[in-house]
């Protein structure tokens, strides 16, 4: 089969581990297409689907989606970056437009003939941004569930036994350092996730390559499952 | 019988109408014709004249239904193909090289690449690494962000184009034109530039170590801050670009044109070879290099 895995930084991969390459690894029968991009929401993912999906012709497309819209929702001070670079009205994607683009994007794949899976996506930043996250996820489920589409829930899977810490919300500062960041080509991201006691990731959001590889593993069993 | 009434359900509206005043013309050019000959006298001439103008009505009107239904056709290949350009740019402006490539591929394959047909295009953060785009037109393309690793850009126009952030490591860039064009920011090591034109680019903060700059022209280019470092800069043409804060360390100088040039905070090393071939060192007067004659 030909799988397109369809979302925002998380499968686009180049800051931190890529799951789609370790995904390629463990599913060698099948040729793994990388649509990430940095940022985007499901509205992203909504308007560009048919230019970024259709014509690489696939069979089936993993989709991975919201951690960027429960994050514009709940912290306000990162709304310029969503409105200005993702091209999002108010910058921000509210639960209620969530569920129904993620609907309207599920069900146009289902149109398109595209065996889909969702993947509901992983954070561990703090407890507040897990909270919000654990909301958009449950209407991504929903969505899903309601076409009959197989839900791999990532975020109750990675997270770490304790849990999420408490921690000052994302700001713009946050989103400034990803950028300066990929300029200048920084990978450190063992001694990060050390310094600031992170699990799979190393700064709540973004996956290391270790934990890339244990999303690769859950994602590959559950496409073997659903196939 | 059946396949005629087949044929003419297969027709459309307006071409049936067409064909039912041709039929209607021909049968009266016909029957007055045959009246004509068969009478004799002042009608039998009237009758006559009235089949062969008829005829005559009938041949212009084929004719000019002709070229209505050709230039009808080329309109609606040409729609096509607007069409097909449009979704081509669109596509080559995807952040998934699987599809910007191909897409580009495709432009070139239509001559699109070539005959302005991209100019002022929207390609931000498109994925083209190592893209074919030699010799296109991509004057004032905005590619801000563009992953153009290992690109080839042989010959192509980028004036006035916007490649802020770009990635252009190891790209091949002989005899580009980024006149005026703007790299801020960009990254392009070990690019190849040879003879490449960035006549007043903006080329501030730009990382271009170890990039053949060999030839290139920067006259009144910014390069403030810019990394060099290792960067080949034999015969390059320097004049009055400033080079404010420009790391240079390692650069090969030998035979540039440094005319009018800024070099203030400039860093250089025991590696940077000067104009003259010499090395740099820090006794060393650069003034001499600067000067008009």
């Amino acid at each position: 089969m030909r799988i397109v895995c369809l979302g925002d930084s998380l499968t686009w991969g180049l800051y931190g581990g890529s799951y789609v390459d370790a995904l390629a690894r463990l599913l060698p029968e099948h040729t793994l297409l990388n649509a990430g991009v940095g940022g985007n929401t499901v509205v992203n993912l909504l308007r560009r689907w048919e230019r970024d999906v259709l014509p690489l012709q696939p069979d089936g497309v993993f989709v991975m989606v919201g951690g960027n819209d429960a994050i514009s929702y709940h912290n306000p001070k990162v709304r310029p970056y969503y409105a200005k670079v993702q091209k999002i009205d108010g910058g921000y994607i509210d639960p209620e437009t969530f569920e129904s683009a993620y609907r309207e994007l599920l069900t146009e794949l289902q149109i398109a003939h595209l065996v889909t899976w969702v993947g509901l996506e992983p954070v561990e930043y703090s407890t507040d941004v897990v909270a919000a996250l654990r909301a958009y996820n449950q209407r991504a489920a929903a969505a899903a569930r309601a076409l009959n589409i197989p839900v791999l829930d990532l975020l109750e899977l990675l997270m770490p036994p304790q849990g999420a810490a408490e921690r000052e919300p994302i700001t713009m500062d946050f989103i400034l350092t990803i950028g300066q960041r990929e300029k200048i080509g920084w990978n450190d991201y063992e001694s990060v996730r050390q310094r600031d006691g992170f699990t799979y990731t190393f700064d709540g959001v973004h996956v290391t390559p270790a934990g890339a590889q244990r999303m690769a593993g859950l994602i590959a069993a559950f496409i073997r499952h659903h196939s | 019988m059946k396949r005629l009434r087949r044929w003419w359900k297969g027709q459309s509206g307006s071409a049936r109408l067409r064909l039912g005043l041709l039929f209607i013309l021909v049968t009266l050019a016909a029957g007055f014709s045959a009246a004509g000959l068969l009478n004799s006298g002042d009608w039998g001439g009237f009758f006559l004249n009235l089949g062969t103008e008829l005829a005559g009505a009938a041949l212009t009107f084929v004719l000019l239904d002709q070229l209505l239904a050709n230039r009808e056709r080329r309109e609606a290949i040409e729609e096509q193909a607007a069409q097909m350009k449009t979704m081509l740019i669109d596509r080559m402006a995807s952040a998934v090289r699987e599809v910007a490539v191909p897409a580009a591929d495709e432009l070139r394959r239509q001559n699109w690449l070539l005959d302005g047909s991209m100019v002022q295009v929207d390609l931000r953060r498109a994925n083209l690494e190592r893209v074919n785009l030699a010799n296109a037109d991509l004057r004032e393309v905005n590619l801000y962000r563009a992953r153009l690793n290992q690109a080839d850009l042989w010959r192509a126009n980028l004036a006035d184009a916007d490649l802020g952030g770009a990635w252009l490591n190891s790209a091949r860039l002989w005899d580009v034109n980024l006149e005026g064009a703007n790299l801020w920011q960009a990254r392009a090591q070990n690019a190849d530039f040879r003879r490449a034109n960035l006549g007043n680019a903006e080329v501030n903060e730009t990382k271009l170590d170890g990039a053949d700059l060999r030839e290139v022209s920067f006259k009144g280019a910014n390069l403030r801050d810019a990394r060099l470092i290792g960067a080949n800069l034999h015969e390059a043409d320097l004049t009055e670009a400033d080079l404010t804060g420009a790391n240079l360390s390692g650069c090969n100088l030998r035979e540039a044109i440094l005319r009018r040039a800024v070099l203030d905070q400039a860093i250089f090393d025991a590696d940077t070879v000067l104009p003259d071939g010499k090395r740099w060192s820090p006794a060393l007067d650069l003034s001499g290099y600067l000067d008009d004659e």
